[in-house]
């Protein structure tokens, strides 16, 4: 039987949230600053908040982004600072002001969350005090004496919390919208935020990324031969991988307790933890930045020319791009994303929801499929216009899910069934328009249904393919080979084992195609005759020819398509059983 | 106070559920209990209803039913499978193809009407389209609904005995309507909105 055990069904609010670790063991952590207006903010966008400290800020950003927990690593309030400070001599080197005399002081928040004193260490009574006033968020406040412990703790949570987990650095200066970006990384996926590989330091360490994973990762210890990019401190762990985490996580404070890694600082947990799980083979996914800003401060100067610096980048821009899917088709790159952008940002203005949207793209197709029905000229250009309208709102109504960050389940089945009833609401128009004008036109009726049900099997040969075949078994989850972490060199790309057999992911296979034949690529996204060069098919054979033309251009393209979309992974089946 | 929880068992492979077994098939399936491979029996189930078509037995009722029989014979013991081989997930598109273009086929034989036979595949699409989400969002199909819809094996037969009448044709369509969009909707009417569905991108869309 199907079944084998009943349990209660889980439903789409069982995918658990994010939950984010703050590593709050830098002095830059206290920092008390006061915003600058972002540039290109909307009217209605929420005034500047008062002096606020860096941690209290980056905890209020992770409170407006599906995070649900929240861990915070403090120093440990009975160590005295300074102790702290002398036994991590390099701790002093970096942060600068940190050896100033009135660190001891600590303590002492004034009622407003600000912390007097811009160079203390924060201790557990202060994250709590800095915190309460920061959001939606309670945080779970974790005592620690040094980098050791820093890293035990962060193992314990690792194993703990049910993840996907987010670590961040306490001193993390960054656009909530590149938070944001680790934050909506698909479920199983773990990745680190990466930035241009300019002015790298002791707070933005060298990476090297190869087909958009990290493929090495450094710290003070650790080198990197041939990088090209810098790790902005922040990276988000996959439930897959926590476990591996965990491991790596002890493994490291026991080479640090043992002085196997040298010098290095406490304020590199994190770039020790990256470079840890990209050694232990766990597959790293680099997210860029983009044109937008994260990056770790150490004192007030860095910290105000940062946030000055995010100030000056349109947020809500950078987020619109990125909600407006570049992987499309011809068709919905040229004709569609070109100028969808301003109509999601209208929608967004005018608190559309995106099955609001989508709403009105079913409008759009039933003017469509009422004038198609009529099978007249004139009918049928009117047809194809709205149908197009109706398209371009369809893909408004995704990316404005992306861009006001709206998925849900029943909007994604809304989507679905929406999309399909639409398009072959309009094929069964066309078959009525074309019999309309004579009835003994009744033969387009079986190419209007073959149409549907071909392209109905090409979804069942991809949905069923990749439900065989999900990227976390196959390929994308797959973890590489394991170096150890006492080596402080790096053997460079070449030592990157060579693509295992087409096997390592279609995303890898896909971004190195790309770069060889943008064109080839263009004419693989084509032949597979997606939605956009459907639409367009029949936006053009429809008023130009007639109905039946639509539909014998629908079943020849549709047929190949079928055949190399069957082919391609027929053959990949194969040789992932050879693999 | 009683609460009434209404549990759904979790199928043990979206593929399983995508073949959209209805009862006799599930029958035939706990028989051999997972013993026979799926996908080539299903193959042979499709070549030879193509044979049948080709030799033009659409037109017989007395012939046509042997199409579905034939396949219901061969494929329907897969389903019990847990199609976890390479090539497994074949099968679908498979029982697919003989569904679809049976219905097609026999609809043409007859000359039932367009719109009642477009009507009719409309209704399966749908649920097909539905089962697809439904695993993907983790919204499962009760059990009642495989024995309800009837199945692709059903379907089939009902075609078969039907096929000749259009009026019969239109009711079945009805009748498939009602009970896929019903269940559907009031289904996703209740499942609560959430803010991190994973939604993977469906492979050529």
């Amino acid at each position: 039987m199907p079944d084998s055990a009943v349990v209660f069904p889980p439903g789409p609010n069982a995918v658990p949230q994010a939950a984010a670790l703050i590593i709050a063991t830098t002095p830059a952590a206290g920092l008390t600053v006061t915003e600058p207006q972002a540039a290109g903010a909307p009217d209605d966008a929420e005034p500047a908040p008062g002096p606020v400290a860096l941690l209290a800020r980056l905890a209020g950003q992770l409170g407006r982004l599906p995070v649900a927990r929240l861990h915070v690593i403090a120093r440990d309030a009975a160590a005295p600072h300074h102790a702290a400070l002398a036994a991590d001599p390099s701790a002093g080197q970096i942060t600068g002001t940190a050896t100033d005399p009135r660190a001891a002081t600590g303590g002492g928040v004034t009622a407003s969350g600000t912390l007097p004193d811009e160079s203390a260490l924060l201790t557990a009574d202060d994250v709590t005090a800095v915190l309460s006033r920061s959001g939606r968020l309670r945080p779970h406040v974790i005592t620690s004496v040094d980098l050791a412990a820093d890293l035990h703790e962060v193992a314990a949570v690792a194993r703990a919390d049910p993840g996907p987990l987010l670590v961040l650095p306490g001193d993390l200066v960054a656009h909530t919208e590149a938070v944001a970006r680790l934050v909506d990384l698909a479920g199983p996926e773990t990745g680190a935020l990466v930035g241009p590989a300019a002015g790298a330091g002791p707070l933005r360490t060298l990476v090297r990324v190869e087909d958009g994973r990290v493929a090495a990762a450094g710290n003070a210890f650790h080198e990197v031969t041939a990088a090209n990019a810098t790790f902005a401190g922040a990276f988000r762990v996959g439930r897959r991988d926590l476990a591996a985490l965990a491991e790596v996580a002890e493994e490291l404070a026991g080479l640090v307790e043992s002085g196997r890694l040298g010098a290095v600082p406490a304020a590199q947990a994190g770039e020790l933890l990256l470079t840890g799980l990209v050694r232990a083979g766990v597959p790293v996914r680099a997210v860029t930045l983009g044109p937008l800003r994260a990056r770790r401060v150490t004192d007030r100067a860095t910290a105000e020319a940062e946030l000055a610096a995010l100030a000056e980048v349109d947020e809500e821009r950078a987020r619109l791009d990125a909600a407006i899917k570049q992987d499309d088709g011809v068709f919905t790159r040229y004709a569609v994303s070109s100028w969808s952008a301003h109509l999601v940002r209208a929608a967004a203005r005018a608190r559309l929801t995106p099955n609001a949207v989508t709403g009105i793209s079913v409008g759009f197709a039933a003017i469509a499929a009422v004038w198609f029905s009529a099978g007249t000229r004139a009918g049928l250009l009117a047809g194809a216009l709205a149908y197009y309208l109706s398209f371009v709102l369809d893909c408004v109504d995704g990316q404005l899910a992306r861009f006001t960050r709206r998925r849900t389940a029943l909007g994604a089945w809304l989507d679905t069934v929406c999309d399909r009833g639409k398009e072959f609401g309009v094929y069964a128009a066309l078959a009525i328009g074309y019999t309309a004008v004579d009835e003994q036109r009744e033969t387009v009726w079986p190419l209007a249904i073959a149409a549907m049900l071909l392209l109905a099997l090409r979804h069942a040969i991809g949905s069923a393919y990749a439900d065989a075949f999900p990227p976390d078994r196959d390929g994308g989850g797959r973890r590489g080979p394991a170096r150890s972490l006492t080596l402080p060199y790096d053997l460079g790309p070449d030592d990157a084992a060579p693509d295992d057999a087409g096997t390592g992911g279609g995303r890898r296979g896909a971004a190195g195609r790309a770069r060889r034949a943008p064109r080839l690529v263009w004419a693989r996204r084509m032949v597979v005759l997606p939605i956009g060069e459907r639409t367009a098919l029949i936006c053009v054979t429809a008023p130009l020819f007639e109905a039946r033309v639509t539909f014998l251009a629908l079943l020849a393209w549709g047929g190949v398509a079928t055949l190399y979309m069957l082919a391609g992974r027929v053959l990949r089946s194969v040789r992932a059983a050879e693999g | 106070m009683s609460v009434t929880v209404h549990m759904v068992p979790v199928p043990r492979s979206p593929i399983v559920a995508y073949r959209d077994d209805g009862g006799l098939a599930r029958t035939m399936g706990a028989v051999v209990a997972g013993q026979l491979p799926p996908l080539p029996p299903a193959i042979a189930g499709a070549f030879v209803g193509g044979v049948l078509l080709a030799v033009g037995v659409a037109k017989s009722p007395t012939l046509s039913i042997f199409v579905p029989v034939v396949a219901v014979l061969l494929a329907g013991p897969g389903s019990s499978h847990a199609h976890d081989g390479r090539l497994d997930w074949l099968t679908v598109p498979v029982l697919r193809l003989m569904e679809y273009g049976f219905a097609l086929a026999v609809a043409l034989a007859w000359e039932v009407p367009g719109p009642v036979v477009f009507a009719l595949l409309g209704a399966v699409l749908f649920h097909h389209y539905d089962l697809v989400q439904r695993m993907r969002q983790r919204v499962y199909p009760p059990r009642w609904l495989g024995t309800a819809g009837l199945g692709w094996e059903g379907r089939m037969l009902v075609v078969a005995l039907v096929g000749a009448v259009p009026a019969l044709v239109l009711l079945l369509a009805i009748y498939l309507w009602g009970v896929f969009l019903w269940e559907s909707v009031t289904c996703w009417a209740a499942a609560t909105d959430s803010d991190e569905a994973a939604v993977p991108a469906d492979a050529g869309e």
